[in-house]
């Protein structure tokens, strides 16, 4: 876990603690949420102010610790800046929330709804019958020359239901204590996985204050989410089926596209999962092709479609804009969206909303003056110094340019650019923010304040999300940088005068849910990360166990050279450590195993590696973990911190392994007893059972093909590998011979380690895996499984065990080899039939060489 | 001028595609210069679904998917047609290209929303000075726009080494233009970064070209191609003149447009995704038959 998400603030100095909100000094010149210009406290802030001091700066930063702890462990970490790929941290809450009047929060969300209103209007008219272009309100180059601009999206939006369904914008607050807009954004706002976060921290943390001040719930907004995804579908309107679609874990958006599935009960896809036949968008399933009523778009536009849009894209499903046009399956937000959340339209914005609402924008931007027109370029190049330039056109998020910092020659070569290409550039005021109060032990100290707030439309309105995403930073520029940037994160309160209505999203009143049992809609691609998350925590605890029982050996006082020997040549047959540790002549030079052992453990560089396997299942889990439960989570993510330390010295690297398999063993025991049995816990077993059953064949098959002279030791070493030890005693107390542990290992039914109790398991999950029930005849998979089982109590011990002259155990040795053989067969077969049902699509190679 | 043309696309799969989508422009805008009087899109094995309908620019537009195994996909489009012959004026007393420009600009031009779709950068496109640069030689001060246009064009085929190993279909005008060779895209595409460099509206058109056959030989049938050009907006009274850079003229009735868009990506004529087939051959036959 990270270390870093509870220290609250760098410069803490062993002083003692000082009370919440007391002192506070506002900074001059600017408006403070919490204390007026006389520096008296608002007074919606005093049944807070009174409960902060209650709990006193101790106990608050306990809480906060606490909360901040609970963030960590729910994973919950942010990239800040607008790229896939970029570099996470923590989500740092604050102590303390941003407050708000009820009548205040109504005037913002009246003002932001005929905003988004309008940017519906425009959508509609610029992909329709641009009205505003013929009448000269705006000019064409805000759409032609845009560069997200596509003219496939044109005629795509469907009737009745508005296009713009959900729309954030950015907020600050100037001097006098008006809000001012300074983004707008109109693809698929972030944050609203973080706004929930910080209400379940907040509301736990101050949990007295938050039902003393009234503060209005969230779950109002995403109910009407839902319903506005739900009145989007063409058909079933009843239960639609709704998605999620998120561009992927390598996407930063991910963990709240996930977060967010998961709490408004949505399945999670991505562009795989998704096909589109006999022109409607279908989930691929392991049930099969299930259609699809309602997207909810989580990724850029032109990602969607690599046919019409994007063509490098391999996030797209191809052939959507076709199911689009039929009305087949409606996405929200329509493709074509983010058009107008470029910074050029809010030059246009008023003029507009007088010419289509008839009435004034309730709401102002951040005045911005567009230099693709000649006066205001003017303008812009005369006041440069006092302005902030951004792009006109939003493509992709960067932090504006400010020629107030800039050296000489920084600010005439942006000039001449501007020159060069007016169009390209808007220049903007910036706001002198209001700050708000921020908690450290230290002292609460004012921070300038950013806000974010959500609308969706819904029944024909746009409805606010009451509160939104506060961003605090000390030093205001931060705020500015990216959208999501700022250094703390704060809940918002809008207080109401009246006792608050519970609303919850778990059981919407008047609507008895269908029971269901089944899980035949999992994704194949999730059902294939899950096979091999049971696959690599199972090779990861094979590895533990058998470095522990080797560790031990070696760093014991009566330890024999011929079971290291064994248990050796099974790592060597792994691939987790060098072959010439098994060839007598090679083992002259080589290091000591003790120095050995510890670097092969935790070299990355090498697939088979403990450290390597621990990777793939915290990869796997990260992948697929809107489907396992928290504490599953935690574990892996428990595992993968521990295993981060290198550690040299063998003592503590058998500490290691026994800490790492204690918790592989409650990841099992998770799975074991929280899981509900659908397809996709069977997944994970298969994957554990297939894997644990090549593990102990191979073990089996470096050990004990070959008798040696003293097979005692070996005997005892694989017994304690295999975890078998304690039954075989109770069985045959301290006789060790090779036909009882190979009954034990291999043949017996009951004991959950041996090779027959994984083929058991092995068919039944084969049995139950979905498929044509009308079909006659066995698949391939059902008859490999069946014919491993059946080799497998066939055998008979006292055959396996006999050796010829030359010591060497046949039959064994065949048995074992074709148990390997067949399961990696088997794993294919699965494969190819449950769990890759398509490859990557391809673009047709494009005609070349034409011309006379 | 009557036509027959017949243009057949094939792909051959090494293994099996499961599943294609894609989307056609092979079917003849109808409007002047062009009458069609048949058309015909066969497509092969049958599509599961399968629509036409106008893109933003007027164009017809096919999409077809295909859901079953197929190991061959042919497009076949068949159209006659005829091509009236254009008269141009002459050059000289055509409006300059600033008032052109102008008119666009003020929106006074009765057609300035239309032409403001080729104005800008597009996918494929981008302005610049180095562009403009060398399209000013051309468009001199007051020069008549049609005058100045034949100029470019002139200029362009001869910056221009016609080689079709030189650049393929996805090199950028910049690239192209720095090689000083290529094939009719490239001289199509570079020519409107001049144009639009300038701030006139130019269009990229796809369709064919009759070839005539040297003296005594036979026209080889099916030995025809895809071809190229470009139109640029020449003002109210001209509106939109059609130029030939690979060519080096304004074009007649040997030229038959099919379909315009801002650049090639706007008219590819198919463009698909498919899934499956591992190694894909493709073989492409136009057939540009003269009709008496």
């Amino acid at each position: 876990m990270n270390p870093s998400p509870t220290d609250p603030v760098p410069s803490e100095q062993p002083t003692p603690p000082k009370a919440p909100l007391t002192p506070y000094t506002p900074k001059p010149g600017v408006y403070d949420e919490a204390f007026d210009g006389s520096g008296k406290l608002r007074p919606i802030w005093e049944t807070l102010a009174k409960d902060l001091k209650s709990l006193g700066p101790v106990e608050l930063q306990h809480r906060l610790d606490q909360a901040q702890r609970q963030i960590a462990r729910d994973g919950f970490t942010f990239n800040p800046y607008d790229q896939d790929g970029g570099a996470s941290r923590p989500w740092t809450l604050d102590a303390i929330p941003l407050l708000m009047q009820e009548q205040e929060w109504q005037n913002i969300e009246a003002g932001l709804a005929q905003r988004a209103e309008l940017f519906d209007l425009i959508l509609k008219d610029l992909y329709g019958p641009q009205q505003l272009l013929k009448q000269k309100h705006l000019p064409p180059e805000v759409l032609f020359g845009h560069p997200a601009y596509y003219p496939a999206y044109h005629n795509l939006h469907q009737g009745e239901h508005g296009f713009l369904h959900l729309y954030a914008a950015d907020l600050a607050r100037s001097e006098d204590g008006l809000w001012w807009v300074v983004a707008d954004r109109s693809r698929a706002p972030f944050g609203l996985g973080y706004v929930l976060e910080n209400r379940i921290v907040t509301s736990r943390m101050l949990p007295t204050a938050f039902r003393r001040c009234h503060v209005q719930r969230l779950a109002s907004f995403f109910i009407a989410l839902k319903d506005s995804l739900r009145e989007r579908a063409g058909r079933f309107t009843d239960n639609p089926r709704v998605v999620i679609w998120s561009k992927g874990p390598q996407s930063k958006a991910y963990f709240e596209d996930a977060y967010l599935a998961r709490y408004l009960g949505y399945q999670l896809v991505e562009g795989g999962d998704l096909a589109v036949r006999e022109n409607r968008v279908a989930l691929k399933t392991l049930g099969g092709l299930l259609p699809i009523e309602v997207i909810f778009r989580r990724l850029e536009d032109d990602d969607c479609d690599p046919v019409e849009l994007n063509a490098g894209s391999i996030s797209g499903v191809a052939g959507l804009m076709e199911v689009l046009r039929a009305e087949n399956v409606a996405i929200a937000n329509p493709l074509g969206s983010r058009l107008v959340e470029s910074p050029v339209f809010m030059a246009f914005l008023p003029s507009i909303c007088e010419e289509l609402l008839g009435e004034p924008l309730k709401m102002h931007s951040v005045a911005t003056w567009w230099c693709g027109e000649e006066a205001e370029c003017k303008y812009v190049l005369e006041h440069l110094e006092d302005l902030i330039i951004r792009k006109a056109f939003r493509k992709v998020d960067e932090p504006p340019l400010r020629p107030a910092e800039m050296s000489k020659a920084a600010r005439e070569n942006l000039r001449d650019q501007i020159r060069a290409r007016p169009s390209d550039f808007v220049g903007q005021e910036t706001v002198n923010r209001s700050t708000t109060p921020v908690w450290s032990p230290n002292g609460t100290a004012p921070w300038p304040l950013a806000l974010r707030s959500f609308l969706v439309r819904s029944g024909g309105k746009y409805t606010g999300l009451p509160g939104g995403l506060a961003r605090v930073a000390k030093e205001s520029n931060l705020l500015e940088q990216y959208t999501t940037t700022g250094e703390r994160s704060q809940d918002v309160w809008v207080l109401s005068d009246k006792n608050i209505e519970e609303v919850s999203l778990l059981s919407p009143p008047g609507q008895m849910m269908t029971l269901r049992r089944s899980g035949a809609e999992l994704p194949s691609r999730v059902a294939d990360n899950l096979f091999w998350l049971g696959r690599s925590i199972e090779q990861a605890e094979g590895s533990a166990r058998l470095l522990r029982t080797l560790l031990v050996s070696v760093t014991s006082e009566d330890s024999y050279m011929v079971e290291q020997q064994a248990l050796l040549r099974a790592l060597v047959e792994q691939g987790q450590i060098d072959p010439d540790y098994v060839i007598p002549e090679l083992t002259e030079g080589l290091p000591r195993i003790e120095t050995m052992l510890p670097q092969a453990i935790f070299d990355t560089n090498h697939s088979k590696s403990l450290r390597s396997s621990i990777i793939e299942a915290m990869r796997l889990i990260s992948i697929v973990r809107d489907r396992m439960s928290i504490d599953a989570w935690r574990i892996v993510q428990r595992i993968d911190e521990l295993s981060r330390r290198k550690i040299g010295n063998a003592s503590d690297v058998i500490e290691f392994l026994d800490r790492v398999i204690l918790d592989l063993v409650a990841f099992s025991g998770l799975a074991a007893e929280s899981m509900t049995r659908t397809q996709g816990w069977r997944f994970l077993d298969l994957g554990r059972r297939v894997e644990r059953a090549y593990q102990t064949t191979m073990l089996l098959k470096s050990t004990l093909t070959t008798i040696h002279d003293e097979e005692q030791p070996v005997l005892e070493a694989i017994l304690e590998v295999a975890d078998s030890i304690m039954t075989y005693r109770n069985r045959y107390l301290a006789t060790l011979q090779a036909g009882p542990v190979i009954d034990l290992l291999l043949n017996d039914e009951t004991n959950p380690r041996s090779i027959a109790y994984q083929m058991v398991a092995i068919s039944r999950h084969v049995e139950n895996l979905p498929r044509d029930e009308k079909q006659a005849t066995l698949d391939l998979e059902q008859r490999i499984a069946m014919s491993l089982l059946n080799r497998v109590r066939l055998a008979e011990v006292h055959e396996l065990v006999k050796a010829d002259h030359s010591k060497h155990r046949h039959d064994l040795e065949r048995l074992l080899t074709d148990i390997c053989t067949d399961l990696p067969r088997l794993a294919d077969t699965m494969s190819s039939r449950f769990l890759i049902h398509a490859g990557l699509p391809r673009h047709f190679g494009s005609i070349q060489g034409e011309t006379t | 001028m009557n036509y027959k043309i017949t243009h057949v696309t094939t792909y051959d799969y090494s293994t099996p595609v499961r599943v294609c989508h894609n989307h056609v422009m092979l079917t003849p805008r109808e409007e002047f210069p062009i009458e069609c009087h048949h058309h015909r899109l066969v497509i092969r094995p049958n599509p599961t679904v399968s629509s036409r309908r106008k893109d933003a620019f007027g164009n017809t537009v096919h999409s077809f998917s295909i859901e079953e195994n197929h190991t061959q996909l042919s497009v076949s489009a068949t159209s006659r047609v005829t091509i009236h012959q254009r008269t141009y004026p002459n050059p000289k007393t055509t409006m300059t290209w600033e008032e052109v420009q102008a008119g666009i600009a003020s929106q006074d031009d009765p057609n300035w929303l239309e032409a403001c779709q080729f104005l800008y950068d597009s996918p494929r496109i981008q302005r610049s000075p180095e562009f403009c640069a060398f399209a000013k030689h051309s468009f001199k001060k007051d020069r008549p726009i049609l005058e100045a246009g034949i100029d470019l064009n002139e200029r362009i085929h001869k910056h221009f080494k016609y080689d079709p190993q030189a650049t393929n279909v996805f090199t950028s005008p910049q690239e192209a233009f720095r090689l000083k060779a290529g094939v009719c895209q490239d001289y199509a595409h570079v020519q409107l970064a001049c144009l639009r460099s300038l701030g006139l509206p130019a269009r990229y058109v796809s369709g064919y070209l009759r070839t005539i056959p040297p003296p005594g030989k036979p026209r080889l049938i099916g030995a025809d191609q895809s071809h190229a050009w470009i139109a640029l907006y020449c003002g109210p009274d001209l509106g939109w003149v059609d130029f030939d850079a690979t060519n080096n003229c304004l074009i007649a009735t040997d030229h038959i447009p099919i379909a315009w868009g801002r650049d090639y990506s706007d008219v590819a004529p198919i463009k698909g995704v498919f899934l499956g087939g591992d190694k894909h051959q493709l073989s492409v036959s136009v057939d540009v038959c003269p009709i008496e």
